[in-house]
């Protein structure tokens, strides 16, 4: 027994070489959209931490894998206009999320009934485009 | 907002009859003559911030219109080519949409700015030119340029939650 243990004193919250809890929060539910990233924005998905709080990062995640049409709460979700924000072959126009406080921006798409090649309906979104230049 | 009467004192009632300035300042405009012939004006504090956000509207849609009708004007009698920077007014972020969507992007900004006028609010103003902004700044990144305006590129992987990274546990002997 360690020394404080049992003798009502208060215990240290230091416990070496014990994993600390992952910050940003739990995620939700089990996705409903499966989440793809245009393979020439893969390194910036992959890095998008370094630009962007990891909890803004995983609240994206979580918003366009759960609910991507619908306005996410203090976020700037917008439609990008022109050619470049028409919906085509089937899928919405294209959503824009601003993040607060950063040059980050993501562009994103959704479909409910997309069809793969083993011929059944998944629902997906697709990470068009991220920039994380500022503007 | 109208144009309201002010009821005139000279700068002697000030003295003479202060709570009837005051009393005619609470219900309105009052203009109060000084002896150099300088004419001031006493109202309510709410009255003219009324008056200063009226001003700003109205600015904002001026200098709105006055780019609009520059914009407008180049789209219309070159519709295919791109406008020099010079005619783009304050909105030069433009010169990076495509040629393509410079009627749209007329078209919607006409809309906006007779709601602005109906409205007389900045709202529908500031709603549309921020949608085009962001887009036009989106597709100044050469890489987002590609992928937002690429036809039939399908080249999509799959994007995982981002984590942070485990934290390796040291080894103990």
């Amino acid at each position: 027994m360690s020394p404080s243990e049992g003798s009502g004193a208060e215990t240290s919250a230091y416990k070496p070489y014990t994993n600390v809890r992952r910050p940003g929060g739990e995620p939700l539910a089990q996705p409903k959209y499966r989440v793809l990233v245009h393979r020439k924005h893969e390194a910036r998905w992959l890095s998008i931490t370094e630009h962007v709080p990891l909890e803004q990062a995983q609240r994206f995640y979580d918003h366009v894998s759960q609910t991507p049409s619908r306005p996410a709460e203090g976020i700037q979700l917008t439609h990008l206009r022109g050619s470049a924000g028409a919906a085509k072959d089937g899928w919405s126009r294209v959503f824009h999320w601003r993040v607060p406080g950063s040059a980050a921006r993501l562009d994103y798409v959704h479909r409910d009934d997309y069809v793969g090649e083993r011929g059944d309906a998944h629902a997906i979104v697709r990470i068009k485009a991220i920039s994380v230049s500022s503007h | 907002m109208g144009h309201a009467t002010p009821t005139i004192f000279q700068s002697s009632d000030l003295n003479q009859r202060g709570r009837a300035v005051l009393d005619a300042a609470r219900e309105g405009l009052v203009r109060v003559r000084d002896k150099d012939g300088v004419s001031l004006v006493m109202t309510r504090e709410e009255r003219l911030d009324e008056m200063e956000r009226s001003r700003d509207v109205g600015s904002a849609i001026a200098s709105a219109t006055a780019t609009f009708m520059l914009v407008e004007q180049a789209v219309e009698h070159r519709p295919k080519v791109k406008p020099a920077v010079a005619e783009l007014g304050d909105w030069v972020w433009a010169r990076h949409l495509p040629v393509g969507d410079l009627q749209e992007l007329v078209a919607e900004m006409r809309d906006a700015l007779y709601r602005a006028c109906r409205e007389f609010s900045v709202e529908p103003l500031q709603e549309s030119l921020s949608a085009w902004r962001e887009t036009a700044m989106m597709l100044r990144d050469p890489l987002a340029h590609e992928t937002l305006l690429g036809e039939g590129d399908d080249d999509y992987v799959d994007a995982a939650r981002p984590e942070v990274e485990a934290v390796a546990e040291p080894v103990v002997a």
